[in-house]
């Protein structure tokens, strides 16, 4: 059953194949969830989420048409609809997210560690993008995350939210200049 | 100098650049500090979204998602089970109003009940009281028929 295709694997989760839909779970479940993490910023949403969205390709199985695309880019896209609506009914109950609100989990410091210093530097790096990342526009957001995550090309990307190529392209090179801007102005801060 | 654009730099960054053009933008980038500091950045980029050990999803992310499947699906299942209800007592209907329709003559035309006897509308009633009989068996009989049916189907979706 693992070696299955995903095609293949979506038919029987049509039919109602519990054992399928654990394998294709299984397939998809890290990087689904590393792309939702890095849309939501915070760890429990990025779970809750997660569940939303395997949910939904459960019962929408029966309506995925193989001729429409394949199933990688529509459950990408199924969890960007779910982080897209989430999102909205997040920012209509809070219509500003502050940097200073944004939630990372970092990881334990081990006194002694030979690479602290690096991996903190390396977390703070991190940390400083997925908080720019967060106030970027969301268009903007899931293009870097989605390609960045090496999970989908820019065709499949453009499979899973309907804008072509060239648009994706553009919107990825808008999101580095926004991204430099602010990562360069946190520096200028810090100094 | 002509610069390759930013979607040719993407492309060639992450390996979607066809063969002879990755060649070009290779040679290109050798000698052009701004391009090559693009693709710097992105690496940069993308190395800071790069997973790490709190990217792991949750353990029980399956039994959860199991779960949630498991309390929406009898909601739906039970929609659909009682459209496919609906055919044998629409069928079950439709043979009772044929009876109806029939039966209190019939009996009559058989002489199987004599309308003086009864009365002037004995027959109509008898009629009525087998058609009504009549439509509990063919109800029951195309239920049980379908029972089983019924019951895998909502044990294949659970």
């Amino acid at each position: 059953m693992t070696t299955l295709p995903d095609e293949a694997l979506i038919e029987r989760v049509a039919r109602g194949d519990a054992d399928a839909f654990s394998v294709l779970y299984r397939r998809y479940e890290r990087p689904v969830f590393a792309v939702l993490l890095r849309l939501g910023g915070q760890r429990a949403l990025a779970e809750e989420w997660l569940q939303e969205t395997f949910t939904r390709v459960w019962l929408a199985a029966r309506s995925h048409d193989p001729a429409r695309g394949r199933v990688k880019p529509w459950i990408y896209a199924i969890a960007l609809n779910t982080a897209r609506s989430e999102l909205g009914r997040k920012r209509h109950r809070t219509p500003h997210v502050s940097l200073d609100a944004v939630e990372m989990d970092l990881p334990d410091a081990v006194a002694g560690e030979p690479s602290l210093a690096a991996r903190l530097d390396e977390t703070r790096r991190a940390q400083a993008l997925a908080a720019a990342l967060l106030e970027l526009p969301d268009y903007l957001r899931e293009v870097v995350v989605l390609r960045c995550s090496r999970e989908l090309s820019f065709a499949e990307i453009a499979e899973a939210t309907g804008s072509p190529q060239g648009t994706l392209k553009s919107r990825f090179h808008r999101a580095l200049l926004a991204l430099r801007a602010r990562l360069g102005r946190g520096e200028g801060d810090g100094r | 100098m002509t610069h390759p654009s930013p979607g040719a730099l993407l492309e060639l960054h992450f390996g979607e650049a066809p063969g002879d053009e990755r060649e070009a933008f290779e040679a290109h980038l050798r000698g052009c500090r701004e391009c090559a500091s693009f693709v710097q950045e992105l690496g940069r980029i993308e190395r800071a979204l790069a997973g790490g050990p709190d990217d792991a999803p949750p353990r029980d992310g399956l039994e959860r998602v199991l779960a949630r499947v498991a309390a929406v699906r009898p909601a739906r299942g039970r929609r659909a089970e009682w459209a496919v209800a609906l055919v044998p007592s629409a069928l079950a209907l439709l043979a009772g109003a044929w009876a109806i329709r029939a039966g209190g003559e019939r009996l009559t035309t058989l002489g199987l009940v004599t309308g003086a006897s009864l009365g002037p509308v004995s027959g109509e009633l008898l009629g009525l009281s087998l058609a009504a009989f009549g439509l509990v068996v063919v109800g029951a009989l195309i239920t049980l028929a379908l029972a089983p049916v019924l019951i895998l189907e909502s044990h294949g979706r659970s």
